[in-house]
């Protein structure tokens, strides 16, 4: 079928169409044609030599009409049958149309040639005959036959022709020469194909290297060893590969230089990264251990001169209990209980701050225990909108940073969900997988959700990522505007992880966990 | 040098023959009133006068005698073929008549009438020469042959000529004469001795529907025609002397002096110029070899050349 996909023919397969269909329609053309003339010539020329033959036959039949010598006329038909072999029969008629002669050739009747017939006509010579008339001359006049001014017609000849032995041998020649041209056309065939080699292998050879080139090899080897548009066309094509391959190496060149540049470039931009990070880092750090200072300030200073006051207003409600009822004492009471309950109240706000500055509940309490203390927190302080954990597996042996690091990671989860869900729930998952050696948090809220390329560089989605980064842990957040958002934190729970990253003193050249 | 003095004593000779002949004409032209007469206007008789008005420039043409209008002068007429010579014998004129263009046989079947002018009444006949004839079958041949003659049982005069001419020729010659009605074929049998038949202007013997089937049985015979006109040769006799209207007019230029000189008319007379034409056709089929002398056999008037 693909043959007759002519668009796909090859170069060979169109230059043998292009060579053999020309000649084999002129072949055939011209074969019919031949054929066709000589079938009408034959018979236009049986035609015409019926004509002469019938118009010899009425001029020789004269005498023999009308002495009714047959003999005569017997031997001039017996010499034109001779002479002449597509003579079927001679007739010879007299004036009333009786049949005086016949004779008749062994030649096949042909109905198709009509008989041809000529008038017998008396022929009379205008010879000066000196009568009793005109002048009579015996100089140089010319003759003429009265027969041709007013004939006399004494009969008539009627010569039938047929061409069937003509065409037969027309037939047998025209076989002949159809051989012969049919050879000749095989032998031009071959010729063409043989020419058309020295047109296909320059173009295959051509088509090659084009082939070369265009699979990135630009050095080919296409000899020039034609000449015309052949010649030209390899010369170009070899002229070509020489500037692609000399821009491509220019090229190369200019990309090895390039890529240089970028390599170092990169490099830099990743030592600036680490640098950054480990910035961060120790920010992060300088600021946790901070907080833990401030808060252990707070807690042993602070706290402690709050519950001296309260002690000491508890035994100034008590003094003032024991004194007489005087408006004085009565007015101390009220007045101590007031800094008793302010106090109180300082002292919540204290433990409120410490617990913020420093989760002492992680080292009291655990990771599970501070995460459930903030899930209380965050429903007494936010009673709108109901937030739930979930724990699954153990994570009490999880290492002191990695806690804290997951315990600020849910904790700006949450501050997330407050500060922009408008959510009425948020449920907090953390899974751990000793198995992959992997933890899971997801923080799921049914709030209003989030344009994620708006909100991608959100300080805290970032804080996250950086918090991150330094356990090669990874990071999605998935949100649609009124279908909630989703955090899937996920943290290797190696803990070289952190120690690796503390003692790299290269930058690594994975960047794709950031 | 004696070559030139012979040319020029030639030149000389024809220049003094031509001024006689101007001055003969000229005298004659004043003496006598020339009407030409024709019956028709057909192109021979055309050519004819043509030739004639040039010989004779005052000469009157028509095809009616006219009273001449020159006192003192006697008309000569000058009949132009058969039918003006049976109109100017029968329209009983006085003056001599000179007929051209006509046969043997019709001048002497018209001049024979009973009009009265048989000795005004001469002229040149139309056949050629039987003498020349008989000398041309003579240098055909190179040697005596035996000759036919066909003629019509009407025309007995033109034996005694012939005879006197055979007899001066010393040829040997078969005379065959037709019944009235007999066909030509018959006469042709009879004469299967003779190699050459002489073909005497007869329209009883020889016309239109004759003359083919003649021609073909003589050659089929292996006999030669002589004939009686360049025609007849042409339509394929071997040969014949014959003469052209120049010739014509310059023998009756001759017999016009003759009366001038005379104050009569000469015999009727043969044509005396003549040429030779041959059918080279006919000679090779019946291998005869034609000599240069047949074929320059002629004779033409003093200054007058082929």
């Amino acid at each position: 079928m693909n043959f007759w996909r002519w668009k796909n023919w090859s170069i060979g397969t169109r230059l043998v169409w292009i060579i053999v269909v020309p000649i084999a329609t002129l072949f055939c053309m011209i074969v019919s044609f031949t054929y066709f003339a000589r079938l009408t010539d034959v018979r236009a020329d049986v035609v015409e030599r019926g004509k002469v033959v019938v118009r010899a036959v009425a001029e020789s039949s004269e005498y023999p009409l009308v002495t009714g010598n047959l003999i005569e006329l017997e031997r001039i038909s017996r010499g034109f049958l001779k002479s002449d072999g597509s003579i079927h029969s001679i007739r010879v008629l007299d004036v009333n149309g009786r049949e005086i002669f016949r004779k008749e050739s062994g030649a096949a009747s042909d109905s198709t040639i009509p008989a041809a017939t000529a008038p017998i006509i008396k022929q009379v010579l205008t010879v000066n005959g000196l009568g009793d008339d005109e002048p009579h001359m015996t100089g140089p006049l010319s003759i003429t036959y009265a027969s041709t001014i007013n004939p006399t017609i004494i009969g008539e000849a009627q010569v039938s022709m047929s061409a069937i032995s003509v065409l037969e041998l027309q037939k047998q020649r025209l076989y002949w020469q159809s051989a012969v041209a049919l050879i000749a056309l095989v032998a031009s065939i071959l010729v063409a194909l043989v020419l058309s080699n020295t047109l296909k292998r320059p173009l295959a050879a051509v088509i090659r290297a084009l082939d070369t080139i265009r699979s990135g090899q630009y050095e080919i080897d296409l000899p020039h060893d034609s000449g015309g548009e052949i010649g030209n066309l390899q010369a170009t094509i070899k002229e070509m590969s020489l500037g692609l391959n000399e821009s491509k190496q220019n090229l190369e060149r200019k990309v090895l230089e390039r890529t240089v540049e970028l390599e170092l470039s990169r490099n830099e931009a990743v030592k600036a990264n680490y640098e950054k990070r480990k910035l961060i880092q120790k920010v992060n750090t300088a600021v946790e251990d901070e907080r833990k200072s401030i808060s252990i300030e707070i807690h042993d200073q602070l706290n402690a001169t709050l519950i001296a006051a309260k002690l000491n207003s508890e035994r100034i409600i008590h003094l003032a209990e024991l004194a007489p009822a005087t408006p004085s004492s009565a007015e101390i009471r009220t007045r101590a209980q007031t800094i008793m309950k302010l106090t109180l109240e300082l002292y919540e706000n204290a433990r409120v701050i410490v617990r913020r500055l420093r989760p002492e509940v992680l080292d009291i309490l655990g990771l599970r225990g501070a995460i459930d203390d903030m899930i209380f927190t965050y429903n007494t302080s936010h009673p709108s909108c109901h937030f739930e954990f979930k724990e699954n597996g153990d994570c009490s042996r999880l290492e002191s940073d990695l806690s804290i690091t997951i315990f600020r990671l849910i904790q700006e989860g949450l501050s997330n969900v407050v500060k922009h869900a408008n959510a009425t729930q948020a449920f907090v998952t953390l899974k751990v997988n000793e198995l992959d050696m992997q933890l899971r948090i997801t923080i799921i809220d049914n709030g209003v959700g989030c344009d994620v390329a708006a909100e991608g560089k959100g300080i805290g989605i970032i804080g996250m990522k950086e918090r991150i980064h330094p356990y090669q842990g990874s990071f999605e957040f998935i949100s649609q505007a009124g279908k909630g958002t989703k955090i899937t934190i996920c943290l290797p729970l190696l803990h070289q992880a952190t120690e690796i990253f503390r003692n790299k003193s290269t930058p690594s050249t994975d960047i794709s966990a950031s | 040098m004696r070559v030139r003095f012979r040319k020029l004593l030639f030149s000389l000779l024809v220049l003094f023959l031509a001024c006689m002949s101007s001055t003969a004409l000229a005298l004659s032209s004043q003496r006598f009133d020339l009407q030409i007469i024709t019956a028709d206007q057909s192109k021979t008789t055309a050519s004819i006068v043509e030739a004639l008005r040039k010989r004779f420039p005052t000469a009157s043409v028509g095809t009616q005698i006219t009273r001449s209008k020159l006192a003192g002068k006697q008309s000569i007429y000058l009949a132009v073929g058969p039918s003006a010579l049976r109109y100017l014998t029968s329209s009983g004129v006085v003056g001599p008549i000179i007929s051209t263009f006509t046969s043997h046989k019709v001048f002497h079947s018209i001049a024979q009438k009973p009009a009265g002018h048989a000795s005004q009444v001469s002229g040149i006949y139309a056949d050629p020469a039987p003498t020349q004839q008989f000398q041309l079958i003579a240098l055909i041949y190179g040697k005596p042959i035996k000759i036919g003659v066909i003629i019509d049982s009407d025309n007995a005069l033109i034996v005694n000529a012939l005879r006197h001419s055979a007899t001066q020729r010393q040829a040997e010659v078969s005379y065959e004469v037709l019944a009235a009605g007999e066909d030509i074929s018959h006469g042709v049998s009879r004469l299967a001795e003779v190699q050459t038949i002489l073909a005497i202007p007869d329209s009883a013997v020889y016309n239109g529907e004759t003359i083919r089937a003649f021609l073909i049985s003589t050659y089929r015979r292996n006999q030669a025609v002589v004939g009686f006109s360049a025609a007849m040769v042409k339509a394929g006799a071997l040969a014949t002397t014959y003469s052209d209207v120049d010739d014509i007019v310059e023998q009756s230029d001759e017999i016009l002096s003759e009366y001038e000189s005379t104050g009569r008319l000469p015999e009727p007379q043969f044509p005396k110029y003549f040429d030779v034409v041959v059918n080279e056709d006919v000679a090779r089929s019946l291998n005869i070899v034609i000599s240069d002398q047949v074929r320059k056999f002629s004779r033409k008037p003093a200054g007058r050349h082929q």
